[in-house]
């Protein structure tokens, strides 16, 4: 699979702190790669660097399979992306910003500014000066400008931030369908678990300026020893069944539900055991969420 | 009778003999300047063009061309389509201005001025108007011309008019007038130039040059009315 | 060009640029309807060291006139001006946050920095030029054409200077008044290159500018050997196209050390805007 971001011991040092350090990320191409870690822990930094904004202290960075700082334009012109707060330029319409900002990659047209404005449900207030939009309108608009030359890579920095409930669904849905359907690859930042658990495909989570973790979402929960959610019938003989599994810890039951931990790599081999049983299952789903996950190696567990 | 005559000598030598040559030239100055003046007597005005050159290290200006008018007794018009700057004493000629009421007359003696005889007046103003405070006169005897002013001025000013004459009209008038001047650099009281600086100690104190001003084309006594030099606020008196 | 038409269009499409333009017409318009007001009384103070020894005939307080007396206090008034706009243009991109979208666009630094002090020196000179148009304009409405006559106040010094000269040696003046103000608006963008807000290269900017005036106007000898190393003595290159006979070696010396300042300032900002990490 082609890889589109690539860092090789990345690292950037403020003074005697190191912000990030030893950072080896692979972004592929059509992935929705989101970007893990709380407040502080070295996500921007790494994004500013990706983005040209800090310059490295160690390490490398290849995009599209061409150094970074050697090839810059050829690069950044594939590349579109926010960094934290989206600052617009107030005393300009949305219009006129986009425009601007889009004229530094490339040529755009009045066409295709409408039309990212009309992606972001902005095209509305397109004349209107961006110092009368409120916060989550800005991110939108930050959004659009990401979007405006079609980059082949946008990176996103905590881009539902400000957003209301429905603001942000329409980012996640905006998101998988850039990915699925404009075939674009995204790299995304967040804290917000809940909503990077619905749109990643891979993810890598940093803590302390260090990776912990990296790989597909999928592979990476289902490393470990996990809770699942059983709904059987008849549940009597699923419990009496599941006790003599060795690989199978039976916790609690309230009569519908069975709540077990599984050793990792077991779930698929759990229901093919519950259906040759003549066991109805209704549903075998993990319980233990991303939020787990990451609570988990950002608490000083070794990188998975 | 030896005695006599002795004492007649003692008698004469104690007599004031100065004061008596004094008053002799006191009176020959009043009757030179009374010669003048009723020399050009007849001269009720005069237009002249006029050609200021000046020859001053910081005063640089091309030749400066002028229309000078003049009526008795005192009045005097410079007008110009280009900005001039005019010598205010003893750039024009006006005989009318030694009225011998309006000065204290000293004779200072005679001279040869050019191979002629001459005598030397010093004329202090008894009521000073503008700002000289005292001049010195160099007359031909014979023609009755002013040749030669020296002008004192408040503030260490010196200028001195050298006068060369030609015949208009019947009048001797100027064809050049040239003055000669030393003055003080700088505005008492003002130190500062463009620098806001005082002027350097390499800077010169004191400026001295040349303005020659010829005079053409005149016009004698044509009736010019008084409405021509009603006050111009441009050339008004200090 | 197309980053300068960039620069150009959101530095102009600011109400703040224009604050500039606004002083300054104040200045010229307040300035020569005083001066049309007192014309007999400026005309006096200026000229008393002349009035007493000659007749003053013609138009001395002509637009010309009035024009380069304004222009002596143009190394107050214009850097002032200038640093509103030069101190503020790289700077006001970290204060706003925009930085981050701007430098993360395929120009390098260096040629998003070119544009931006094209654009500074394209205000300036746009500002000098538009205090040019009104000072002349106004002035020739006002007081009419005429010979130009310089003098040095209290100083019998004078230099006239023919109508039909003025046109061309205004505009190489102006010229120069517009080179002069590019070392403003240079040092102004080092330090706007160097600051994350405006406030700081604009204060510094006046203090270095208003240091230098007063040391190079210091009565002391000190000072006045510094003098000829100060670039706001250079400033003032444009007072030798008003000199009975142009002094252009003088000019060229000036206009030579001043383009090295700017060179220099610009070549400092290069690099300290190219090494500079985006932490807001």
């Amino acid at each position: 699979m082609e890889c589109v971001l690539k860092t090789f011991d990345l690292g950037k040092r403020f003074g005697k702190r190191w912000a990030a350090r030893g950072l080896n990320l692979e972004v592929h191409r059509g992935d929705i790669f989101c970007f893990l870690g709380p407040n502080g822990a070295g996500k921007s930094t790494t994004i500013r660097m990706i983005l040209t904004l800090l310059k490295p202290t160690t390490g490398a960075i290849r995009l599209f399979g061409e150094d970074l700082h050697k090839n810059r334009v050829a690069v950044l012109s594939r590349v579109g992306g926010i960094v934290e707060k989206p600052d617009f330029y107030l005393f300009l319409s949305a219009f006129k910003n986009l425009k601007l900002l889009g004229s530094m990659t490339r040529r755009v047209t009045r066409d295709e500014v409408m039309e990212a404005l009309e992606r972001v449900g902005l095209s509305a207030r397109a004349g209107d000066k961006v110092r009368t939009f409120s916060h989550g309108m800005k991110q939108r608009l930050g959004i659009a400008q990401a979007l405006l030359t079609k980059p082949e890579l946008i990176i996103l920095d905590e881009p539902t931030t400000g957003l209301d409930p429905q603001g942000m669904k329409d980012v996640r849905e905006l998101i998988q369908r850039l990915a699925l359907e404009e075939g674009m690859t995204i790299f995304l930042s967040s804290h917000l678990l809940s909503e990077i658990e619905q749109v990643a495909t891979r993810m890598a989570v940093i803590h302390r300026g260090e990776m912990k973790a990296q790989g597909s979402v999928s592979e990476l929960l289902a490393r470990e020893a996990i809770d699942y959610a059983l709904q059987a019938a008849p549940i009597e003989q699923a419990m009496r069944l599941m006790q003599g599994v060795p690989w199978v810890q039976v916790l609690s039951s309230d009569g519908h539900m069975i709540e077990v931990r599984l050793e990792p790599g077991h779930a698929a081999e759990l229901n093919k055991l519950l259906v040759a049983n003549q066991i109805e299952v209704a549903a075998l789903y993990p319980r233990r969420t991303l939020e787990d996950f990451f609570l988990k190696v950002t608490k000083g567990a070794p990188g998975i | 009778m030896k005695r006599f005559f002795a004492i007649v000598l003692l008698l004469l030598l104690m007599l004031p003999w100065p004061a008596v040559i004094q008053a002799q030239g006191q009176a020959e100055a009043l009757r030179v300047l009374a010669a003048l003046e009723k020399k050009y007597a007849g001269l009720k005005d005069y237009v002249v063009d006029v050609k200021v050159h000046f020859a001053i290290e910081t005063f640089r200006a091309p030749d400066l061309l002028a229309r000078l008018y003049y009526k008795v007794p005192d009045k005097m018009r410079i007008e110009s389509n280009r900005v001039v700057f005019f010598p205010r004493d003893g750039g024009y000629f006006n005989p009318a201005q030694f009225k011998q009421e309006e000065y204290t007359v000293l004779p200072l003696g005679y001279v040869t001025y050019n191979k002629r005889r001459a005598v030397q007046l010093r004329l202090i103003p008894k009521k000073i108007k503008g700002a000289t405070q005292d001049m010195v006169l160099t007359i031909d005897i014979g023609k009755l011309l002013l040749r030669e002013m020296i002008l004192s001025q408040a503030g260490g000013k010196v200028i001195k008019a050298e006068i060369t004459y030609g015949t208009f009209s019947s009048f001797e008038l100027p064809t050049v007038i040239r003055l000669l001047l030393d003055l003080p650099a700088a505005e008492p009281g003002i130190a500062e130039g463009f620098s806001g600086l005082p002027p350097d100690a390499g800077e010169p104190q004191r400026i001295t040059g040349e303005i020659a001003i010829s005079y053409s084309n005149y016009q004698v006594n044509t009736g010019l009315g008084d409405e021509l030099f009603k006050k111009d606020k441009s050339q008004g008196k200090p | 060009m197309t980053l300068f038409g960039f620069e150009a269009y959101k530095t102009f499409s600011r109400w703040r640029t224009y604050i500039s333009f606004g002083v300054l017409a104040l200045i010229v318009v307040m300035t020569e309807i005083v001066m049309r007001v007192s014309a007999r009384e400026i005309i006096g103070s200026m000229m008393k060291i002349f009035q007493r020894d000659f007749i003053i005939a013609g138009n001395i307080l002509n637009a010309w006139f009035i024009t380069t007396f304004i222009m002596n206090s143009l190394h107050f008034h214009i850097p002032f001006l200038v640093t509103l706009v030069a101190g503020d243009m790289v700077s006001s991109e970290a204060t706003a946050g925009t930085i981050r979208f701007l430098l993360i666009r395929p120009p390098s630094r260096q040629r998003i920095l070119n544009a931006k002090y094209l654009t500074a020196l394209f205000y300036t000179a746009g500002l000098v030029m538009f205090f040019a148009v009104l000072c002349v304009v106004l002035g020739l409405a006002l007081f009419g054409s005429g010979d130009l006559i310089m003098h040095r106040l209290g100083q019998f010094s004078v230099v006239f200077i023919p109508e039909a000269e003025i046109p061309l040696r205004m505009l190489l003046a102006f010229a120069a008044a517009i080179w002069s103000m590019t070392v403003v608006a240079s040092l102004a963008f080092l330090f706007s290159a160097m600051a994350e807000n405006s406030i700081g290269p604009i204060i510094g900017t006046m203090a270095v500018v208003i240091c230098f005036l007063i040391f190079g106007n210091l009565p002391l000898h000190f000072f006045r050997h510094l003098k000829p190393f100060f670039f706001t003595t250079h400033m003032l290159l444009w007072q030798g196209f008003f000199d009975s006979s142009i002094r252009w070696l003088e000019i060229g010396q000036s206009a030579v050390i001043l383009g090295l300042h700017n060179a220099g300032l610009f070549l400092i900002a290069s690099i300290v805007y190219r090494r500079k990490d985006i932490k807001s």
